[in-house]
């Protein structure tokens, strides 16, 4: 276990709302790793936050060797009853064979494991496993049914007779590797079924789970030189290729149920992943060694028990003290960490209280002056028009446009504070309904304008009712305002389904940008046209983006210069 | 007698582009201008150097003052049984929804926000002046059916 580990490496998600913006050509996830769509997931993904991809990776290459290796010892047995060659069937120890049948199951469990494997794999795919995996489970099953009912055609010597045993019935497998194959069966057939969140254990990881018992006993048995249960013996070789194929189902899927902890990069999963092997290696260890020593005669029974149980007692109390201080350790850590987040909130809730004071203060100060500034030049240009040259009224008129656009400038930053200041509240905003209300609005400023204005219908999103209203605002007057120089321009509201996620848009066929400037389109006050060509101060865009960030959405732009622009976002993953 | 009106502002820039845009708007009351709070405390109460003057019609009230600030005088207005039927109008440069909200729930005949830009500036108290000064009706003497109230409670 180790010393306690470097939380600072640790991505401890403290604030889960503000997720990192992901770039524009960052691939949208592929459904692997998607949540189920429709389902609620906010509280339950943070079980699956620490999944370590490299774990993954390396779980489905390990599970696609398992079931390759399984495969070939199949193949290879199958060989050996065309040639009928002994080695092949019994392998070294025994004097067992690896039925036909039981390769022939195994074989197919290989062979849906590869049509199954992938998760987004097609539907032929995944039919043709599943007819594989139904095959195998036929094959267990109705060996079990051979063994319960007497008299009912065999299936044992269909393509391969035995004549080498009369004991246990020929070609047929114990019970025990039916009972496995049964089970692998059915949990290949129903790999991707899962009647809860993918969180819980699916139904076939319990099912391999039972089914990896068998195997279990078979290989402790090999290692503890168990010869007495013939009829329930495997062959070795046989044994193995089930190991490998259980393991090769569970790896299959390393984002769900019990196999979450073992891909997790967390103190959890560390020590899963270490823990488990030593409590399957420790007892079987100190078993074979006990056993070996009774045999060469060391010590009768009772000691060789006693000596087992009495290491078994200090391997494990070791094992737990090293296990439980190195938790201690970064429970300490973590609590440390949670009283600095706490203190970092009351910071934060500190400086949100300075910066309202200070906005509220900017909202009253600066505009007097500025009043001031535009009222004066004013009286003067009507006061004393008869003594102002052109030139001093042309001067006067530059001061007082500087002061409006001033006053300009500090309403759209306010309001870009106010947005990020703001409480969020979660509500089902219906966009189209607020997009029309906009519109009319901007129809009713300027009549005479003609714009051909698409909404569709039913756009709905889990957001903040004023944030999107502002959201959309900018976006609407945006698109007004670059078309104001283009006759019948249409504007667009729509939304398409890119994978698991609406992605919303405002299209126009306005002025557009020239695309190579797109990364500076939503810098605060970051402006692409000249205030000659278009007026405007530059933040209507860094609000945008301010409030799908808060969201834990996102935004990008496409456009051609003179033709036109569209606005993609989207809100949180997920809805 | 023509009724006063009342002007609250620190602002000396503000009170002159105030008082001329009411002149524009061919306003010829008299117009009294208290500079902060205390000041305009003294002017309602009619105390110290304020004995003589008349119970205003309309009160212009700037929200952000030196001492005691506008919602106050608000609160002051409305609580004080001489006072409290005065028409009140916040006019502030302030566009806090707090401010909104407060000062309607503490009883505002109206708010109205200043614009930056003079033009609007000036169309806004024209309006105002004509609404409040020249359509809007208020009796002459308040303290006559206050006097008349005080007598049948008795």
């Amino acid at each position: 276990m180790g010393a306690a580990r470097d939380l600072t490496k640790i991505n401890l998600d403290l604030n889960s709302s503000r997720p990192e913006m992901p770039s524009m050509d960052a691939p949208i996830p592929t459904a692997e790793s998607a949540t189920p769509a429709g389902e609620n997931t906010a509280e339950f993904s943070h079980i699956s936050n620490a999944i370590d991809d490299r774990l993954v990776r390396i779980y489905k290459i390990s599970g696609k060797i398992f079931f390759c290796l399984a495969a070939l010892i199949a193949a290879t047995v199958l060989i050996g009853w065309i040639i009928d060659s002994q080695t092949l069937k019994t392998f070294l120890v025994g004097s067992s064979s690896f039925k036909t049948n039981a390769a022939i199951a195994t074989l197919m469990e290989c062979i849906a494991l590869y049509f199954l494997y992938d998760e987004a794999a097609p539907r032929s795919y995944r039919i043709a496993g599943k007819i594989c995996a139904l095959v195998s489970f036929f094959i267990g099953f109705y060996t079990l049914l051979e063994h319960l009912i007497a008299g009912i055609p065999s299936i044992d010597q269909l393509l391969f007779s035995e004549s080498f045993m009369v004991f246990p019935p020929a070609n047929r497998m114990p019970p025990n590797p039916a009972f496995a194959h049964t089970l692998i069966g059915l949990a290949l057939f129903f790999l991707d079924y899962e009647k809860r969140h993918r969180r819980h254990p699916s139904p076939s990881q319990y099912l391999i789970l039972a089914a990896s018992l068998v195997p279990l006993f078979s290989f402790a048995g090999y290692l503890y030189g168990l010869e007495v249960f013939y009829f329930f013996s495997l062959t070795l070789h046989a044994t193995i290729a089930l190991l490998f194929i259980c393991a090769a189902t569970m790896f299959s899927r390393p984002a769900r149920g019990f196999m979450i902890l073992f891909s997790s990069q967390s103190f959890g999963g560390d020590i899963a992943r270490k823990l488990l092997i030593v409590a399957v290696l420790v007892p079987l260890i100190l078993g074979k060694l006990r056993l070996m020593g009774e045999h060469a005669g060391f010590y009768e029974t009772e000691a060789g028990v006693t000596l087992a149980a009495l290491f078994n007692i200090i391997i494990l109390a070791v094992v737990v003290w090293r296990t439980a201080f190195s938790l201690h350790l970064m429970d300490i850590e973590r609590r440390n960490l949670v009283e600095e987040v706490g203190r970092h909130a009351q910071a934060l809730a500190n400086a949100n209280k300075e910066l309202e004071a200070f906005s509220y203060s900017v909202s009253h100060d600066l505009r007097a002056p500025l009043r001031s500034i535009d009222g004066f030049s004013k009286k003067i240009m009507s006061g004393y028009q008869a003594r102002l040259d052109d030139q001093g009224k042309d001067y006067l008129n530059r001061v007082r446009a500087g002061a409006q656009k001033m006053g300009k400038l500090i309403d759209d930053m306010l309001s870009l504070s106010r947005v990020s200041r703001s409480k969020m509240i979660d509500a089902l905003v219906d966009m189209s309904v607020e997009a029309k209300r906009i519109i009319e609005d901007l129809k009713e400023s300027d009549p005479a304008r003609k714009v051909n204005f698409v909404v569709a219908d039913g756009l709905r999103a889990h957001a903040d009712p004023d944030l999107v209203r502002i959201l959309l605002q900018n976006l609407f007057s945006n698109a007004w305002k670059f078309t104001s120089k283009k006759d019948d321009p249409i504007i667009e509201f729509g939304s398409i389904k890119n994978q698991n996620q609406e992605v919303f848009f405002v299209r126009d066929t306005g002025a557009g940008f020239d695309m190579a400037y797109s990364d500076k389109l939503f810098n605060p006050f970051q402006r692409l046209h000249s205030d000659s060509e278009f007026e405007g101060t530059g933040i209507g865009l860094a609000t945008v983006k301010r409030i799908l960030y808060r969201h834990g959405g996102r935004v990008w732009a496409e456009a051609r210069l003179g033709e036109g622009a569209t606005f993609y976002f989207t809100f949180k993953k997920g809805d | 007698m023509a009724p006063t009106i009342l002007l609250v502002e620190d602002n000396q820039d503000d009170e002159e582009l105030t008082i001329s845009s009411l002149r524009d708007a061919r306003i010829k009351n008299k117009i009294d201008v208290v500079r902060d709070g205390a000041e305009a405390l003294e002017y309602l109460e009619q105390r110290g150097k304020y004995e003589k003057v008349d119970t205003p019609q309309i009160i212009l009230l700037d929200l952000k003052l030196p001492k005691i600030n506008g919602l106050e005088i608000l609160k002051f207005i409305r609580t004080s049984p001489m006072l409290q039927h005065l028409p009140v109008v916040i006019f502030t440069s302030s566009k806090e929804e707090k401010d909104l909200i407060e000062g309607y729930k503490l009883g505002a005949n109206s708010y109205i926000q200043k614009p930056v830009d003079f033009d609007e500036f000036a169309k806004a108290v024209n309006d105002l002046g004509l609404y409040w000064i020249v359509l809007n009706q208020y009796p002459l003497k308040m303290d006559q059916s206050s006097e008349k109230i005080k007598a049948t409670a008795v």
